[in-house]
Order: C-alpha cells, then structure tokens, then sequence
C-alpha cells in the first residue's frame, strides 16, 4: 500500500463479500462483492478488501456496484489496480452493474473501455 | 482552526461588469481582502450576466442529507458566494453535499449536478492528497454559470504538485474552463461550469451536451 496515498476519513461505504467454490474439477473460485455507499480517497476499505480478496487469486471476482451512490478517480484507481493485478495471475474482474453515478465516472474516465461491465453476475459468469 | 491567509480573499467585492449576456463571456474585475489582511485583486469572466441572485437561507436535501444552505454577501451582477469553505479529509463528503445542494439551487440541469459535483470534489481531493491535507472552496453561482475556486489552505504548504492524475482529467473534462496558478503560498484551481437556457432546459437530453 502507497504511503500517504489513502486518507482517513468518514465516507460511508459498506462490504459485503461472498465467495463460491470452482464448479465440478474447475480450480479457481468466484468472488462477489458488493459495495454500497460511497466510496472515495479517504475510503481505505476498498483498498484493502481488494488487496485480499485479490491476493486469494479467485477466477473470477465480480464487483456488484449498483449501490454506489459516488465514486472518485482514486477509489476507481484502486480497482483499475486490482483488475491489474489480477489479470496479471491470469484472473477476472468484472463490474456488475454500474449506477448512473459511477457509469458517468467510467465513461469520464474511459476506464469503461478497460474494465468490463456486464449487467448481471450471471452475464458475466457467462462469458 | 488557525488563521493562515489564503491565497485568495475571504469576500470579493466586483467593482465593475461590463457587457451583458448576450454578448457572451464578461471580463469582471474584483477586489477582496485576504484573511491575513492583504488586499487581492484581479479579474474573472463570467458568462450569462447580468442575472439576479438573491442572498438568503434555505434547506436542500442532497445525497439522503438535509442540508442547510446560506447564500452569504449581497447579489451583484456577476454572481454571489454560495460556498466559501475549508476542508480536509474528514469533510471532503459534507462538501459534496454542499455543492450538490448549491448547484440544484443555482439553477444547474439536474443531469449535470452529479458531475459537477465530481469535478469539484477532485479538485478538493487533489488538495488534500498533494497539498498541505486541506483546502478552501469559494463557489461562485450566477445565472447560467458556477464558479468554482479551489486553493490549499496552508501558506507553509509550498506550491501543489498538481498531478494530471484521473481527477484533473476528470475536472477538465467537465468544467468549460479549469486554470492552474502556483505561487509561492501555494496554488489554487479556478473552474468554470456552465450551462444553457437554464429556463428551458427540460429540453436537454443525457447526449445533449
């Protein structure tokens, strides 16, 4: 984690975290993570909940951020990096599901060409 | 909090507006008085004038928050000081609310709200990270148009490095104007967003832009 790079602060951001076990033979697992709130520079659990939900290495990690009523460059910087990393181990991440909020903030950004967005988890289970 | 002087004034008086709306963006000089007592000057363009806006208080409900908003110092020709505020990282989110109130209440397209309210956030952002952990905000709102003033607060902050990070990008993106000045107190971020046909803007589509 960069020094100084993450605030404290008091932005209201809930996680919850699921996971399901790799299908018959199928190594690997896939991880569904909600957030809901808002999730900004000084939202230090996002960073960390990626940083371990992404050092488990599942195939496919799904970020449901239909609740997400803000969301700035940095804490979008913090999933830019997970995805990174976990396309580097040869895994997935996907975004489920953007609100209004945070599609405006990929398409200002244009992380939307980077990052996939699916509708559903099970679209993007699908692909 | 302690009284450092910022590197812009604490009230602006404009001395003078010439031209008119119609014409488009007005050149408005201005006078203020810093908060360590030094006199400020200068000048800012204003698009959509001469408006009225009137100061007052009143309650907007903004992200789930019942927000209380003061419109302070008298109206002029060229706007009035919505928001004139600092910040750190505690309060960047009550920030937010604010400009989101202040911009519904300026008038702005309810479509634009959101990203404006961005932009100004990754402004106050950028000043937090790389500046001195604060900030100060002055929102400017005349009709058609908010003006927006980010400075870091701290005079032994040095100047920012403002780094063209997403959040700059992001703020470019959406103001119609964003100017970067460095002094040796620090620097501050003017932007600049506006909008068009205020009165009849139920018109204007999400691609309309």
């Amino acid at each position: 984690m960069g020094q100084g790079d993450i605030i404290p602060g008091v932005t209201d951001l809930s996680v919850s975290v699921s996971t399901e076990d790799g299908e018959d033979g199928e190594d690997g697992s896939r991880t569904l993570v909600r957030l809901v709130g808002e999730a900004d520079v000084t939202t230090r659990v996002l960073g960390d909940m990626l940083g371990a939900e992404g050092a488990k290495k599942p195939r496919l990690l799904l970020l449901d951020v239909s609740g997400l009523t803000f969301i700035d460059s940095a804490a979008l910087h913090e999933i830019v990096r997970a995805y990174r990393k976990l396309r580097a181990d040869g895994c997935r991440l996907a975004l489920i599901s953007p609100s209004p909020p945070v599609a405006r903030v990929l398409q200002l950004s244009a992380l939307d060409q980077v990052i996939p967005v699916h509708a559903s988890a099970e679209e993007a289970s699908a692909q | 909090m302690s009284s450092r002087a910022g590197s812009f004034p604490a009230s602006a008086r404009i001395i003078a507006a010439h031209g008119s709306s119609a014409a488009g963006p007005v050149v408005v000089p201005w006078t203020g008085r810093a908060a360590g007592g030094l006199p400020h000057g200068g000048s800012w363009t204003w698009r959509n004038l001469p408006g009225r806006w009137r100061p007052g208080r009143f309650t907007s409900q903004a992200m789930g928050r019942r927000v209380q908003v003061t419109i302070a110092g008298g109206s002029s020709e060229a706007g009035t000081a919505v928001i004139d505020e600092r910040f750190d990282a505690a309060t960047l989110h009550l920030l937010r609310a604010r400009v989101t109130a202040c911009a519904a209440a300026a008038g702005m397209p309810a479509d634009l709200v959101p990203e404006v309210t961005l932009a100004v956030h990754e402004l106050a952002a950028n000043a937090v990270r790389h500046g001195a952990g604060e900030g100060r905000l002055l929102l400017y709102a005349a009709p058609g148009s908010l003006r927006c003033l980010v400075s870091d607060a701290g005079q032994d902050a040095g100047p920012w490095s403002v780094r063209q990070g997403h959040g700059l990008w992001i703020a470019r993106e959406v103001a119609d104007q964003v100017t970067v000045s460095s002094g040796p107190h620090g620097s501050q971020i003017v932007a600049v967003f506006s909008w068009r046909g205020a009165a009849n803007r139920e018109g204007r589509g999400s691609e309309a832009t």
